[in-house]
């Protein structure tokens, strides 16, 4: 395979973190700061402005452990390894070392992503799968301490590895994936499905199809072992699927929670409302990544339209139906289906104009929703 | 939510001015530091339409003068150059940091679609033409009348065949009478209204803009930000760090363009600066205030960053990221009426 061209990658990388941190800087400060003041905002606050949300969540688990039932359904793998990685320096430094975590994960997505996409569509599709992935609207949470890009380099790694056909690391990484996030057990089905595709070479001899096959169960063998530790702190080994309820998650017909989206958007939700802002957002993000999981079916392998399948099963049957935005947090979900930004570059190829369209308008959007993050207004 | 809230967060700063204006007229003397052919615009169809539409009234001419303006700028950059050239100085000039000023209702776009128009009048030679364009533009903003600058220095390259013959003379060099005729007229209406007729340059005090040296203004604001810093997450500091980026930005864009463009831009675009430059907001914090802005106007600019991005890949891809972004944050900062200008 070719190898990534690191500058490019480099530089796409700092250039979207600049941008990040230009959007904090000037955004927090026009929007806090009075006219023609020299004083300093609140410097504390400016500081801590990506401690927010689920950040919060994960920094505190790093720090003080599990503490509350609600605590565990957030995986352990990102909290635990920023725990490791903080020097004892006080609470600042775990804000740090998380987002610090996540960003290089992101790198390392980046790197091993253009593998995988170039060699499904070469390297301009490679490229612009990269581009699109670092300015999506909701792609500040790869910079945020958030799992999502831990997530994704797991994921990727071990879709690459099974391209490779190294099966153990492939069981190694989807082991780790599924202790960064409950969505990482579905990496089985490309297993399982790359496994199938590999059937002639691997069931001539009985020892190399249990050697390929057995890696497997290092897969639900990370949830596993979430469970055992969550049923040794509660008692409940299935406590960080029971306390969803808490975010009114249930298990639901596929349709439920689209319908009651669209029927937020369109009937219940007056024009200019908080929610209709927040289904809107959730709403086209779910429906364009069905899109794009629908038209990328020719042209990518079997398995990753298996994942993005999964993963849109996955949320969508597990809607927040008690919730106006029942498909709450699918504008990050969305994220993690890295084979549909391989669709969505080879469109953008196609579509000069649709290339052109996204160009102005994902990075006014990803600044518009990282600034409402900075300033701490609901952004999950 | 508040509807009509949503609706006027356009309606802030210089555009609650000129929409203002454009409905009561020049009230106080002030106001006079807003020239008259934008509000005037907005006053016509306002008055047919309505008191409700004065505000979409300015915006929608605010936009549609920029549509006018791509296109003009368009032929214009073909010319000097070649077509990718001018999609990009499009692109760069539509996505500018503060090209939210081309959507609200803010003279910016009025403003350059007269200039650019001048300029491809002028470069036709249709001195006519030019020196109409160059009336309106100086009604537009007084920054209008430094349109005399390139169009002397055109007339002086045309020199052997404007020369030639007496009335060849004439048709050529008399439109240029027409440039100051755009800031006298408004002269004369000051005169008229409040008894002096450079009333709308002795307000500008009122804005703590004084006359002074060049370099002044530029000294004091890395003063600021250097030498006596401002308070570091201070809303001066941000401010201060966008204007003399601009400016400094846009300092070195002439001089990189330099080899590479018409003299008469060369020649207008320092004019421009310099113009700036001598007054200073030396009373406020922010001593740059507003070069954010005023650097939309030179149009020729865009076109040496196009030629640039266009030599290193890298550049344009640091511009097409961090442009957009910044546009979305200052138009927020607009919108929920912070201080932008």
């Amino acid at each position: 395979m070719k190898r990534a061209p690191t500058r490019d990658i480099l530089w796409l990388f700092l250039a979207t973190r600049l941008l990040l941190l230009l959007v904090t800087y000037f955004g927090y400060i026009l929007l806090t700061a009075s006219k023609y003041s020299g004083a300093q905002v609140n410097l504390a606050v400016f500081f801590s402005s990506w401690d927010h949300w689920d950040a919060q969540r994960y920094l505190a688990i790093a720090q003080y452990g599990y503490k509350t039932p609600f605590d565990f359904a957030f995986f352990p793998l990102f909290p635990l390894l920023t725990t490791l990685l903080t020097p004892p320096l006080g609470s600042w430094s775990y804000l740090i070392v998380g987002m610090v975590i996540s960003n290089g994960a992101l790198l390392g997505t980046l790197f091993v992503l253009y593998q995988l996409a170039v060699d499904s569509g070469g390297e301009q599709v490679a490229r612009r799968t990269l581009l699109y992935l670092c300015i999506f609207p909701t792609a500040f949470f790869f910079f945020a301490a958030y799992n999502e890009s831990l997530f994704l380099l797991c994921v990727t790694g071990a879709f690459l590895a099974l391209r490779k056909q190294r099966w153990w690391l492939v069981g190694l990484l989807g082991f780790f994936a599924t202790l960064t996030r409950s969505a990482g057990i579905l990496l089985v089905a490309p297993y399982l499905y790359e496994l199938w595709q590999a059937r002639e070479s691997l069931f001539v001899r009985k020892r190399t199809l249990i050697f390929a096959a057995m890696p497997i169960v290092l897969i639900p063998l990370g949830l596993l072992l979430y469970s055992l530790y969550c049923w040794k702190m509660t008692g409940n080994p299935l406590v960080f699927a029971s306390v969803q309820y808490h975010w009114a998650r249930h298990l639901s017909w596929p349709w439920v929670g689209i319908w009651q989206a669209l029927f937020e958007f369109f009937w219940n939700q007056p024009f200019g409302s908080f929610n209709e802002v927040h289904v809107l957002l959730d709403l086209s993000a779910t429906l364009a990544f069905l899109m794009l999981a629908v038209v990328g079916r020719r042209q990518l392998r079997g398995s990753y339209t298996l994942w993005t399948g999964f993963l849109l099963l996955y949320i969508i049957l597990t809607p927040s139906i008690d919730q106006h935005d029942s498909l709450i947090s699918n504008q990050r979900f969305v994220l993690e289906m890295f084979p549909a930004f391989m669709t969505l570059a080879l469109l953008g190829i196609q579509k000069p104009r649709l290339h052109q369209a996204f160009m102005l308008l994902f990075p006014p959007l990803l600044a518009t929703l990282s600034l409402l993050f900075v300033m701490n207004r609901w952004m999950v | 939510m508040d509807v009509v809230a949503l609706f006027t967060t356009w309606n802030h700063w210089d555009a609650a001015n000129y929409v203002r204006i454009a409905q009561y007229g020049y009230e106080q003397r002030v106001d006079l530091a807003f020239f008259p052919l934008f509000p005037l615009l907005v006053s016509a169809l306002g008055h047919v339409l309505g008191s409700w539409s004065y505000l979409l009234v300015g915006t929608l001419i605010s936009n549609a003068a920029l549509l006018g303006m791509l296109f003009l700028l368009y032929r214009l950059a073909t010319d000097a150059f070649d077509s990718l050239t001018a999609q990009r100085t499009l692109l760069y000039l539509c996505i500018f940091p503060t090209a939210l000023f081309f959507f609200a209702a803010y003279n910016e776009s009025l403003y350059l679609l007269f200039t650019v128009g001048a300029f491809l009048a002028l470069q036709r030679q249709k001195w006519w033409l030019a020196g109409l364009l160059g009336l309106l533009a100086s009604l537009t903003r007084s920054v209008g009348i430094l349109f005399v600058i390139p169009y002397l220095y055109e007339i002086w390259v045309a020199r052997e065949q404007v020369l030639a013959n007496v009335r060849g003379m004439a048709f050529s060099i008399l439109p240029i009478v027409l440039i100051p005729l755009g800031t006298a007229l408004y002269g004369v209406y000051c005169w008229i209204t409040v008894g002096d007729p450079l009333a709308f340059v002795h307000v500008q005090q009122h804005s703590g803009r004084y006359l002074a040296w060049p370099w002044q203004g530029i000294w004091q604001a890395f003063s600021a930000l250097l030498l006596h810093p401002q308070a570091f997450g201070s809303s001066n500091q941000a401010h201060l760090l966008l204007d003399l980026a601009a400016t400094l930005g846009f300092i070195a864009l002439v001089i990189l363009g330099w080899r590479r463009q018409h003299m008469s831009y060369n020649l207008w675009m320092v004019f421009n600066i310099v113009y700036i430059l001598l007054y200073p907001a030396l009373d406020k914090p922010d001593i740059l205030l507003s070069n954010q802005r005023f650097v939309l106007e030179l149009f020729p600019a865009f076109m040496t960053l196009a030629l640039l991005g266009i030599q290193k890949p890298r550049l344009h891809q640091a511009l097409v990221l961090v442009f957009p972004t910044l546009l979305a944050v200052l138009s927020i900062a607009f919108l929920m009426n912070r201080w932008v200008v």
